[in-house]
């Protein structure tokens, strides 16, 4: 298939959902300079508006930048990949306006309510009503339920992709290839044994991470249908049930579970699958250490099932074995396959050489180097003894979340774009200096506001607290500076597609498909 | 005893941060030159056992380091019992604290265990020193008796704030002073 020549219904919605994804990063962007703004200044927003920004703020990030670059890249690779086409490709477009939707009804049901329970959804702060209102809960709700069922429709796209392909051997069914995710044919000989060594790595990496995209949104799902059932009462004028029925410790167990699925699970076998993807194709060398790099993947979604509770190492009812052995002894277990990922990648970046340092390749770099730092603050926050001192601080936000998302994972994102112009346009991005220009706004604004935090967080600064006094004023102003600097690097990115692609064609691609 | 902690943090994680990019900046030198090696470019495998072994090592070292007493409070944390000298209940709803006493006198070097209610939503207790260093912290959920030890070394004043987001005047549950440390000995001296 010439991509160069036709641009096949994939590789087009796959550019319209990249490009929505940086729309929702730039709201994003703006959001955050609110949010520090208020920091900054505690009388410019309203505490109800401050919060109900730093509810949808992540969402917003989350499962609307991360995943809409996601769904993007993987209908255009995996069936690259396996030279197949999209099993359904009528759920492409589904997919696509169903997020949207989906975040824009949760996103104007915080704006329009000033609903502020936060991501975190705590029990049972979404349903005390005399903090939030029950109909910014419902739609909230309802929006986040709609982009979970999307998330599962595309979990079963990519799946169906992956088990109805042609030129197969042999069919197995979705059970084996569950089981086979687990690595259960390497305990037992079983007919479906290898099954993920015959796939390419990429593949094997977005299967494997799939399980937990599919855990997290049923997880949430069900957590989201707990809150309805205390809201539609609520709403009807009934009185409300008793919260206590609900043991909050066990639904926080519960979320995290879900919600770690993201944060601590597919996020790292994605990550880990595209740099064995790009590292490849873009230094011409076969990736080092295959075999290897197969097991990595088995090892980070099985440890993606066991480390929840080190977002429960402030709980002092959560039991202590649970915060030792999850919290603090599995968590690290990412650190060795992370360590190991990078070996495998690096190494063949370092055979290959000499190299070109393309756009996408220096970005890839980049997002090791991130990844590299957000992994090593994120280590500290989760150990025991010191999670004492960091927990709930600007530190885990900043020099992990933040380091995690915005020097880690969007670099990588951006070198998707800069590596998917060329295979779909046929030529590569127009300006090599607004390349550099976006990685090095984007690399010092990134690495000074996460500081910035880092720092504030180890002198006792909170996260999402307003300190009136202005006490931590000075450092925020430091990561107001790099936010800046962010800002002024996405837009060298965004200049530079205008001058790659053609204003008139990028807008008319994002609205119409065509 | 937690600032010398959290300076530690920083200056190893600085240090973390100045060795990555130093490797990540040779990476770059050496990987813009051809491979004069054909040995070790003609290999596909090798060597992640080693490194594999390594970054064990390290990880190991790093939870050992950090479970023993080397950090102060894992003493009584993780290895000790220890006996207390002194219970505070404290309730906390509808974004208040309800302290035993006002402020709470706790004996400098004794141990003391804070228990800890929330008659609505999750809050958090966080002892915080003047110069806003937080000594530590816990979430209060509804529903169980929180409880939490500590051993005060230096005597003064200390602030206490809610830690976890409770609803739009979260940032409003701070009360300065509440806690006093005194010095038993020098009292009775």
């Amino acid at each position: 298939m010439d991509f160069n020549k036709e641009y096949p219904y994939e590789a087009r919605w796959a550019l319209r959902f990249v490009l929505a994804a940086l729309g929702f990063l730039l709201l994003c962007l703006i959001e955050g300079m609110m949010l520090r703004t208020k920091l900054i200044l505690p009388e410019v927003l309203t505490n109800d508006h401050f919060y109900a920004v730093m509810t949808i703020h992540p969402l917003v990030g989350i499962y609307g930048y991360g995943y809409m670059a996601i769904m993007g890249s993987f209908y255009f690779l995996v069936p690259y990949l396996l030279q197949a086409k999209v099993y359904n490709q009528s759920l492409i477009p589904v997919n696509f306006w169903l997020q949207t939707i989906g975040l824009a009804i949760s996103w104007f049901s915080c704006f329009f309510t000033n609903f502020n329970s936060l991501y975190t959804l705590y029990w049972p702060l979404p349903v005390s009503f005399d903090r939030m209102s029950n109909i910014g809960v419902l739609f909230f709700i309802l929006g986040l339920a709609i982009v979970f069922i999307n998330i599962l429709l595309f979990s079963y796209n990519l799946f169906a992709t992956l088990i109805k392909r042609p030129h197969t051997a042999k069919k197995h069914s979705l059970k084996n290839y569950v089981l086979s995710a687990f690595g259960f044919d390497y305990l037992k000989n079983k007919p479906h044994k290898k099954l993920y060594d015959d796939l390419p790595v990429f593949v094997v990496a977005v299967a494997r991470g799939s399980v937990d995209t599919v855990i997290n949104a049923v997880v949430l799902l069900a957590l989201g249908v707990v809150i309805l059932v205390y809201t539609v009462p609520s709403l009807m004028g009934l009185p409300l049930l008793n919260t206590l029925a609900v043991d909050a410790l066990v639904y926080k167990n519960l979320f995290w579970w879900g919600l770690d699925m993201v944060a601590d699970g597919n996020v790292l076998m994605y990550t880990a699958g595209t740099w064995y993807l790009l590292v490849p194709m873009l230094t011409g060398r076969k990736l080092f250490g295959e075999k290897v790099v197969r097991l990595v993947i088995l090892a980070d979604l099985l440890i993606s099932m066991f480390v929840w509770s080190h977002h429960l190492l402030g709980e002092e009812s959560q039991p202590k074995f649970l915060r030792l052995f999850s919290g603090q002894f599995v968590t690290s277990g990412e650190i060795i396959t992370l360590a190991l990922t990078l070996f495998a990648t690096m190494t063949t970046i370092y055979l290959a050489r000499p190299v070109r340092l393309t756009a996408a390749l220096k970005f890839v770099l980049t997002s090791m180097f991130g990844f590299s730092l957000g992994a090593m603050s994120g280590i500290i926050s989760s150990n025991f003894g010191l999670n004492v001192v960091l927990h709930n601080t600007q530190w885990v936000i900043g020099a992990h979340a933040h380091m995690m998302l915005l020097l880690g994972l969007s670099p990588l994102l951006f070198s998707v774009v800069y590596a998917l112009i060329p295979m779909l346009f046929g030529r590569e991005v127009k300006s090599q200096v607004l390349v550099n220009l976006h990685l090095v706004f984007w690399l010092t604004g990134t690495l000074t506001m996460c500081l910035a935090m880092g720092d504030a967080g180890l002198k006792g600064m909170l996260r999402r607290t307003i300190y009136f006094d202005h006490f931590y004023s000075g450092e925020m102003s430091v990561a107001m500076v790099g936010g800046v600097l962010i800002i002024i690097g996405f837009f060298c990115l965004l200049l530079n597609l205008i001058l790659t692609l053609g204003l008139k064609n990028l807008t008319r691609f994002v609205f119409t498909g065509v | 005893m937690p600032h010398e902690i959290t300076q530690y943090v920083w200056l190893f994680y600085i240090f973390y941060i100045l060795c990555v990019s130093g490797f990540f900046i040779w990476f770059l030198r050496k990987i813009s030159v051809p491979n004069s090696s054909q040995a070790l470019s003609s290999s596909e495998t090798g060597g992640e056992g080693r490194f594999f072994f390594w970054v064990v090592l390290f990880v190991l070292i790093g939870h050992i380091i950090t479970i023993s007493p080397l950090v102060p409070w894992q003493k009584w944390r993780l290895w000790e019992s220890p006996e207390v000298k002194e219970v505070f209940h404290i309730s906390v709803s509808n974004y208040q604290f309800v302290l035993p006493s006002s402020p709470m006198r706790v004996p400098q070097g004794e141990f003391v265990q804070f228990i800890l209610t929330s008659g609505d939503v999750t809050y958090g207790f966080g002892v915080f020193d003047k110069k806003g260093q937080m000594l530590f912290q816990l979430s209060v959920l509804p529903g169980y008796e929180n409880k939490y030890v500590w051993k005060f070394d230096q005597s003064g004043s200390y602030d206490i704030r809610s830690t976890e987001y409770s609803g739009p005047k979260h940032s409003s549950m701070f009360i300065a002073d509440a806690l006093v440390v005194t010095n038993q000995s020098n009292k009775k001296g």
